[in-house]
């Protein structure tokens, strides 16, 4: 797994869905490179064989929201002053409430983490309930909940939004 | 317009940058990382040896303490993780190593501690949270390894543990190998609250569920299931009974009760056609009739809810809400083929197949025809027939439902 050839392959193939879970977990493009990096070095480390393409996708997607959680609990905040922080939690609540825009990602965006990664592995990589429990290891209703309460909040917030969209 | 759709145009146009993944510049970065975390394992390695001597020297090595010397102290795992005032925190109140094992691995709790503000983490450092460390070392002495993963879950005595876990408590973990142990950080909500009850740590190779715990519905009582053949360790945990907060634990609890009632029996069909749970079904449904119980007007709110009810439930509302169109009510055998050729005349005339029912199953669709909205409905029986009926509907909400 850890030849640079196979890497390769790898990155090749599946660097947009590792962006992209990195990016709606991340919510912007700066970070979600980081954790790509991040990725790319577990990727590095792994030693074992996978058994099927599937469990590589899994684990790559398992592996990318890992390292998301990672990054709020502790990365990012290494690398800032007290000060820096400060400006920087700002920056990002104002960006929270005012610097989305109208699209469905940012929509989706505005979810707590917990169901924008639900929502996501559900309607883009259309993985069924079970798969995204798999990829979570978290439980089958806990899942369901939060692919629930998702769409109610998304519905909600497409109300107040003046957009209506079918789920 | 589908969410889906746009949702995925959307997210299509999102791409990795190449210089992410493109060989040269990619495996440069990389390179760079591990050379920097090397650095850093280097230093963390020499400040666990000094560590280590220095408790060897206080202690003067009994075999009841050597546990507790080759492993990180909480306090100092919680520094590794560069969260310097939980370490803090852990130094102060958490001083402990129990350690359990099965034949595979040893796993050492070292403690827990809950408060607000402990750690670096603009998202969550509000918030009141439970944070616990454990060692997890392979029994044989060799080096674990970033495959060698458990899961570690709190349970409440009194709440099943595949009811009640670290999923609902808003966990999240980070580890780190450390010379051959893996150390795990753990947070969750606030397990103080917990105290009352009494609360127990599940150290795990699987998701906690009746496979690896055993529930005593009476005394509420979690026990470790002795015929699981992995690791399915349980710590009861000694948190100080003056922190319980009964209500704040109760409220937790009523909020999970309420999301389980939400699942739709649809999903709940899915789930176990998947895995065959029957009891997450009978779960979601015992909730389901005890809310409809308290308010029959309410029978459903959204399509999700109207899915939860049963074949005899949707039935009856459709009887109250709808007219049975007396001529489209018939009885069809299969021909040869097995399909049912189903002719209500001059409104509409179908072609089925049992694949999809089971006996006694109702199967509800929804059509505007010339005779307004409809209902159509139909019914596998034992005897392989099918009957097929339609009813009209003036009902908003249901016609609300079933157009969607």
């Amino acid at each position: 797994m850890n030849g640079r050839d196979d890497i390769e392959v790898i990155l090749e193939k599946y660097a947009d869905m590792i962006f992209r879970v990195a990016y709606v977990q991340m919510k912007n493009k700066d970070e979600a490179e980081d954790i790509f990096q991040e990725v790319c070095l577990k990727i590095l480390h792994h030693t074992k064989e996978f058994a099927s393409e599937e469990h590589l996708k899994a684990w790559l997607i398992r592996v990318t929201v890992n390292c998301c959680k990672n990054f709020w609990n502790s990365a990012w905040w290494r690398k800032v002053t007290v000060d820096s922080q400060k400006v920087e939690m700002m920056r990002r609540n104002l960006s929270e409430e005012l610097d989305y825009g109208e699209s469905v990602t940012d929509f989706v965006k505005r979810l707590p983490e917990k169901y924008r990664i639900v929502i996501h592995l559900y309607y883009y990589e259309e993985y069924s309930v079970k798969e995204i429990a798999g990829i979570l290891q978290s439980k089958e209703n806990t899942v369901f909940s939060r692919l629930h309460r998702g769409r109610k909040m998304l519905k909600d917030m497409f109300k107040k939004g003046g957009k209506k969209y079918e789920f | 317009m589908n969410f889906k759709d746009v949702y995925k145009e959307e997210m299509a146009k999102i791409c990795a940058p190449e210089k992410l993944y493109k060989a040269d510049v990619c495996f440069d970065a990389l390179a760079g990382k591990k050379r920097q975390r090397t650095l850093g394992e280097v230093i963390k390695t020499r400040k666990i040896i000094m560590v280590a001597v220095l408790v060897l020297v206080l202690l003067a090595g009994g075999a009841t303490v050597y546990a507790a010397i080759h492993l990180l102290s909480a306090s100092d795992v919680a520094e590794k993780f560069h969260q310097t005032r939980l370490s803090r925190k852990f130094s102060a109140y958490s001083d402990v190593c129990i350690t359990q094992e099965n034949s595979l691995y040893r796993v050492s709790y070292l403690g827990e501690v809950s408060g607000k503000n402990l750690r670096k983490n603009k998202l969550e450092a509000e918030m009141e949270k439970t944070y616990f460390v454990l060692a997890v070392e392979r029994k044989d002495e060799t080096d674990i390894s970033y495959e060698d993963e458990v899961e570690a879950s709190p349970f409440i005595k009194g709440v099943a543990p595949y009811k009640f876990n670290i999923y609902d408590l808003g966990g999240s973990a980070e580890s780190e190998i450390i010379d051959g142990v893996r150390y795990y950080l753990y947070d969750c909500e606030n397990l103080e609250i917990f105290a009352d009850y009494g609360v127990y740590l599940g150290v795990s190779d699987a998701v906690p569920d009746s496979d690896l715990y055993c529930f005593d519905e009476e005394t509420g009582e979690i026990t470790r299931n002795t015929d699981y053949a992995g690791l399915n360790l349980l710590f009861t945990l000694d948190i100080d009974r003056k922190k319980a907060d009964t209500e704040k634990a109760e409220a937790l609890l009523q909020q999970l009760k309420e999301e389980e009632a939400v699942i739709s029996n649809q999903d709940v069909e899915e789930m176990e056609q998947k895995t065959g749970k029957e009891h997450e079904k009978d779960v979601s449904r015992e909730k389901k009739n005890k809310a409809k119980g308290e308010s029959d007007d309410e029978m459903f709110r959204t399509k999700e809810e109207w899915h939860l009810l049963s074949d005899q439930e949707k039935m009856k509302y459709v009887l109250e809400h709808g007219t049975l169109v007396e001529e489209s009510l018939k009885t069809v055998e299969p021909d040869a083929d097995g399909k049912y050729h189903y002719v209500w005349e001059g409104h509409m005339e179908v072609v089925v197949n049992a694949d999809n029912l089971s006996v006694g199953e109702i199967n509800f669709s929804y059509g505007i025809g010339q005779d307004g909205n409809m209902v159509y409905t139909r019914q596998l029986k034992e005897d392989k027939t099918i009957t097929f009926a339609a009813y009209k509907i003036k009902d908003k909400k249901l016609l609300d439902i079933l157009s969607k």
